[in-house]
């Protein structure tokens, strides 16, 4: 059981969760500007990453908010959890 | 006009235990019951949230409306009388109180003046009470958070899955729970509670 904790409301089972995606991928900022490459890249291309992650999980048994999970691909290990606009994997890699 | 009055609707409310519930005692109740669950029927449910910008101003009407003096802190809730205010996520909370006024209504007029989203769960939820000796017990066989008297505190309220049942817990007073479970669930988990409760010995009131 993966246990991850939800910033507002604490540790619970990872059951309480639903997966959402890869939190490493960006929005094209100008969306009628970006090209077909670019919106091709964000919608479909996904990286496979051994180790450290950075995804996002929604707490739908909760309080319902988006969370940013710093996952280890390998061990499933829950390295760091927070809100969506923080930056896990930086903090993290700078400890 | 029928809304300053705040009037409930003509047809009575009906709950979803209705032919569920048998008073009595039952389970290893030689020595008495240790667990005492009833029903709280009816009771009004008013989903609230609001913008972040309006917390200053919410928190005053909350306090000149309904009396209460409620926090921003999460896990939390807050009473004035019968009212109870709980925390259910980022700027949104429930509102709760024994049904006597159309309490959706009631906050319609009186909150009127901010930016808010007001939703009546009242026919949607059930509010179930568990009170009793070994209440804490009780729920740590169906939820793997923290029950311990100097975690789950009064008016620490959570939002967890009960018997894999998701529901919104809050303690009102030491080992005196009250749980909101979708109305489609109560009568599962009123089974649960009760086969959980056998070994303590427990009464329905």
């Amino acid at each position: 059981m993966i246990r991850i904790r939800c910033p507002h409301c604490g540790v619970r089972d990872h059951k309480e969760f639903s997966y959402i995606g890869d939190a490493t991928k960006i929005r094209p900022p100008e969306p009628s500007l970006a090209s077909d490459e670019e919106w091709y890249d964000y919608i479909y291309i996904r990286n496979n990453p051994k180790g450290p992650h950075e995804e996002y999980w929604q707490h739908v048994v909760g309080c319902r908010s988006f969370v940013k999970v710093l996952r280890d691909t390998l061990t499933h290990e829950v390295l760091a959890t927070g809100l969506p606009a923080d930056q896990l994997k930086e903090n993290y890699e700078a400890k | 006009m029928a809304r300053e009055q705040h009037l409930l609707p003509s047809i009575a409310r009906k709950s979803p235990l209705d032919k569920v519930i048998v008073s009595g005692v039952y389970g290893n109740s030689d020595e008495g019951a240790n667990i005492f669950i009833k029903e709280n029927h009816p009771t009004s449910i008013v989903q609230i949230e609001i913008k972040s910008e309006t917390t200053d101003v919410f928190l005053e009407k909350i306090k000149t409306s309904l009396g209460i003096e409620m926090s921003f802190e999460t896990n939390r809730s807050a009473f004035f009388n019968k009212t109870r205010i709980i925390w259910t996520g980022p700027n949104k909370w429930i509102i709760t109180e024994p049904e006597s006024r159309n309490l959706k209504s009631f906050l319609h007029s009186e909150l009127k003046e901010i930016d808010i989203a007001l939703i009546d769960l009242s026919h949607g939820r059930s509010s179930i009470g568990i009170s009793g000796l070994m209440t804490r017990d009780l729920l740590s066989k169906g939820a793997a958070i923290d029950w311990h008297p100097n975690i789950f505190v009064v008016n620490h309220s959570v939002q967890t899955t009960l018997f894999n049942l998701p529901v919104l817990i809050c303690c009102e007073e030491n080992n005196n729970f009250n749980i909101f479970v979708a109305r489609g669930f109560a009568h599962n988990l009123w089974r649960w509670i009760g086969e959980a409760a056998e070994e303590f010995g427990y009464e329905v009131r």
